[in-house]
């Protein structure tokens, strides 16, 4: 089944909110990464189990924009929701063309995130 | 209606309100809004809930949320669904606003419902297949290439002649990146790409056809103004021109051999994805007319559309008021598309300017000079006369306050930012450090700055030249500079500021500086100067020698600069708009050129004296204090065998200058002078006048004949009592004190 929710954020800070918003509404498998790089290790052994894809834009090691990339060579069905406070519209705009889902500007509600997120997993 | 029921619909309205707004501006990808569409429309189900007929409409409601969860992945089908739901919106909010029967709203949901329907069943069979909604790759029928010409020679001088035009046109876009709205620019590159169009057409190579078609087409609605050339639009068409160069590769690599080309041109056809970009672009981002929205929408027919536009021809009215007046819409029909126009527009942002031709312009600067001498005239006649009454006088500063007015209008209509040359300043930097192999930054600062016109033709030349000298002597190369200590970027610094009555622009880089031996050396070389005179030049002299003819002190010449022309043409150009340019610089820091301009050749703010028997203008900004001395407030200080006059003012020694020696006029035996302080580059001078007349609007004409070569006057003048006086330029004065 489709449970886990990968959440791919350099900030400790971001991913533990990212982390605690989700198990407060009720969405428990959640694997943690710092960049595309560690993203990639941990998605590779759990493909087809994975719900959604959440990650940051700028990060060391591998960007959000690359893992995007690499993700839709494994996976190309999953949604990935980008996290940025990038107000610039061209770089989410190379993320969709990427295979993005879409974008979430930082910071946001979490009730709105999890709205988000409810709109591509039931839980 | 009871009143809760009244209540009802005002919060209805309020959501369809919201929901229609997120609609219009949402962007693809844009999750939160979304997120926030969606709510909405729940929100909307549960109001509908407390009215028991409006209860049949959730379920085009559900149709809507059942998709808008799956929608997002897919471009396509997103953007179809988005405006299917803001029609559905849309008539909901004409419904609630009872323009239209129940009836009415019924038949046009109904509509939008199966649209729906269809919608999702598409959507429901891609879910499962791939999310990238990518069409198959498109080949060529095979005759595709079937009238290409077989003449290896017309495809080489074709090559040649495209090559040259898509550099032309990918330099104009740099140019266009800043200066998007640049007709002239415009219509360069839309020739450009319009005479590949043609000769490939003629010579059968339907794929460039095809392609610098689709950008020309677009760059046709850029030069109409029904679209505007975006960041996003210029990096598209780079591409396009980058997919040209390739298919142009392919004839050299073919070696113009028709039958070679056929083959492989078959085997690309991915830029045929761009051009149905470029299509799909022209068909949605441009500029409708009210009535062509409306029709699109099937809210009017074709002969509604036609009567309308010719009532509208008879009658001046506008389309909308004759629309509703007619009964062929409803206003809320007409609002809807006033708003999706106005959407449009916003996106476009169409030019308000008004061509005016630079000789009008000028001539009507001309008259205005002339209005502005004959309104100080009467002013003159006026209060000289005995009739003159407070009424006349009130009249007379009105007339005065409007010709001021209308001058600074005009002076306003003739000026602009400095921002078009700065750009080009930079396409210039840019080739000439990668064509020297160094890496330079420029920076801009006070691009908005505005300026004559006539002074923005005559300046680009030589800044090009200084930013030129400044990259080829002033910037070291990346080794140099890293063994310096220095960043391996050059920086160099560009800016432009008002200072004074006139503008100073900054060229600065952090390169090798001026080598004063070396240029004093060379002086020497070239008997500028004497040997035992060279001891006595100040850095400034020193500098001076650069802008003569033919002086050059780089050992080699490159194809850049260094031939020996270049700062005396930067000094000829400048004097030509009476500017100047001074030097500063460092060995192993910097250099910096400063350049100062008069803002406009045409009007100044004058100050009026008389020295001897004739009036000699200053410019009044340049004055700081009007002085009166008694002449034994004046002191000799002696400088080796130079004699200085000062006086003691404010705490400092101020050199005093007799104008009249400058002028050759008879010096004043009075005990009490009149004087001018100024202030100078840093410098304080006193300016030893007869009389002084007053501030006022002076009209520079120029100097002809042998008058022209006194190079402390920067014009002549008429005054309105018809007598003429001259203007003096400070820099040129304090040179020759």
């Amino acid at each position: 089944m489709k449970k886990y929710i990968v959440v791919v954020d350099d900030s400790e800070v971001i991913r533990n909110i990212v982390d605690q918003t989700l198990r407060m509404a009720n969405y428990p498998d959640i694997i943690l990464a710092e960049n595309g790089v560690d993203a990639l290790q941990k998605i590779k052994p759990l493909l087809g189990q994975i719900a959604l894809y959440i990650s940051d834009v700028n990060m060391p090691e591998m960007d959000g924009l690359t893992l995007v990339k690499e993700i839709r060579k494994l996976d190309s069905t999953t949604p990935i929701i980008m996290l940025t406070t990038e107000t610039d519209k061209s770089k989410m705009r190379v993320a969709k063309e990427n295979g993005a889902t879409g974008w979430i500007i930082k910071p946001f509600e979490g009730e709105k995130f999890i709205k988000v997120v409810e709109m591509y997993i039931r839980s | 209606m009871k009143e809760a029921q009244v209540k009802g619909v005002e919060v209805i309205r309020g959501l369809l309100r919201n929901v229609s707004g997120f609609l219009g501006s949402y962007e693809s990808g844009d999750l939160l809004k979304l997120v926030s569409i969606k709510e909405g429309i729940v929100k909307l189900k549960e109001e509908f809930s407390h009215f028991e007929e409006l209860q049949k409409l959730n379920g085009i409601l559900d149709q809507l949320l059942g998709l808008i969860d799956n929608v997002s992945k897919f471009p396509q089908e997103e953007k179809l669904f988005i405006s299917l739901a803001t029609e559905i919106v849309n008539n909901l909010l004409v419904f609630f606003g009872h323009e239209i029967s129940g009836r009415e709203l019924i038949q046009r949901l109904n509509s939008s419902l199966s649209q729906l329907k269809e919608l999702a069943r598409t959507i429901a069979t891609k879910k499962d297949g791939d999310t990238k909604d990518l069409p198959e790759e498109e080949g060529y029928p095979e005759d595709y290439f079937s009238s290409l010409v077989e003449d290896a020679k017309l495809l080489r001088e074709f090559y040649h002649e495209a090559t040259e035009h898509l550099n032309e046109a990918q330099f104009t876009l740099i140019e266009l990146e800043h200066d998007s709205k640049n007709q002239e620019l415009i219509n360069n590159i839309f020739r450009n790409f319009h005479t590949i169009k043609g000769s490939s057409a003629f010579l059968g190579l339907k794929n460039i056809e095809e392609l610098s078609h689709s950008i020309e087409d677009i760059l046709a609605l850029v030069r109409d103004g029904k679209i505007l050339l975006s960041k996003e639009l210029v990096d598209l068409i780079f591409y396009g021109i980058d997919f040209l160069r390739n298919l142009l590769d392919i004839m050299t690599v073919t070696e113009f051999q028709a039958a070679e080309m056929k083959k492989s041109f078959l085997r690309i056809s991915i830029h045929r994805k761009f051009v149905q970009l470029m299509k799909r672009i022209a068909k949605e981002y441009t500029y409708k007319k009210i009535g062509e929205i409306l029709e699109e929408e099937g809210k009017l027919r074709k002969e509604d559309l036609e009567y309308i536009l010719s009532k509208q021809g008879e009658t001046e009215k506008r389309f909308g008021d004759i629309a509703v007046e007619e009964k062929i819409l409803s206003s809320e029909e007409v609002v809807g598309a006033l708003q999706k126009q106005k959407q449009q527009e916003a996106k476009i942002k169409k030019l308000g300017f008004v061509k005016v031709s630079n000789e009008k312009l000028n001539s009507l600067v001309d008259i205005v000079g002339e209005l502005v001498i004959n309104q100080s005239m009467l002013k003159q006649e006026i209060l000289s006369g005995d009739a003159h009454s407070t009424i006349s006088e009130r009249t007379l500063s009105q007339l005065e306050m409007i010709t001021t007015t209308i001058k600074n209008l005009v002076i306003s209509m003739g000026m602009l930012p400095i921002a078009d040359v700065f750009n080009k300043l930079k396409v210039v930097a840019r080739n000439t450090a990668s064509e020297l192999g160094k890496v330079v930054v420029v920076e801009m600062k006070g691009e908005e700055t505005e300026l004559d016109r006539n002074v923005i033709e005559t300046i680009y030349d030589p800044l090009m030249h200084i930013i030129r000298n400044a990259i080829d002597h002033g910037i070291e190369s990346p080794e140099e500079r890293a063994k310096a200590g220095k960043d391996k970027i050059g920086r160099i610094m560009v800016s432009a500021e008002h200072k004074g009555s006139g503008i100073e622009i900054v060229i600065a880089d952090d390169g090798r500086g001026i080598d004063k031996e070396k240029v004093l050396k060379k002086a020497i070389d070239l008997h500028l100067v004497d040997r035992e005179k060279a001891n006595t030049l100040t850095e400034k002299d020193i500098y001076n020698f650069m802008f003569l003819p033919r002086f050059s002190t780089s050992e080699k010449v490159t194809t850049v600069s260094g031939r020996g022309v270049g700062l005396d043409v930067v000094k000829k150009n400048l004097e030509q708009i009476h500017g100047r340019v001074e030097v500063y610089s460092e060995l192993g820091k910097y250099t910096k050129f400063v350049i100062k301009i008069p803002l406009t050749l045409a009007i100044i703010e004058g100050f009026v004296t008389k020295v001897g028997d004739n009036k000699y203008v200053f410019p009044f900004s340049m004055i700081e204090e009007i002085v009166v001395l008694d002449k034994s407030e004046i002191k000799t200080s002696k400088d080796g065998d130079r004699e200085e006059l000062l006086i003691y003012h404010r705490g400092v020694y101020v050199p005093v200058i007799f104008a009249h020696r400058i002028f050759k006029e008879p010096l004043s035996q009075k005990e009490r002078l009149i004087a001018l302080l100024f202030n100078l580059d840093e410098f304080k001078y006193c300016v030893v006048v007869d009389e002084a007349l007053g501030k006022q609007e002076i009209v520079i004409k120029g100097l002809s004949g042998a008058l022209s070569e006194y190079d402390y006057f920067s014009g002549g003048t008429i005054f309105g009592d018809g007598s003429i006086g001259f203007v003096v330029d400070l820099q040129g004065l304090i040179e020759h004190a």
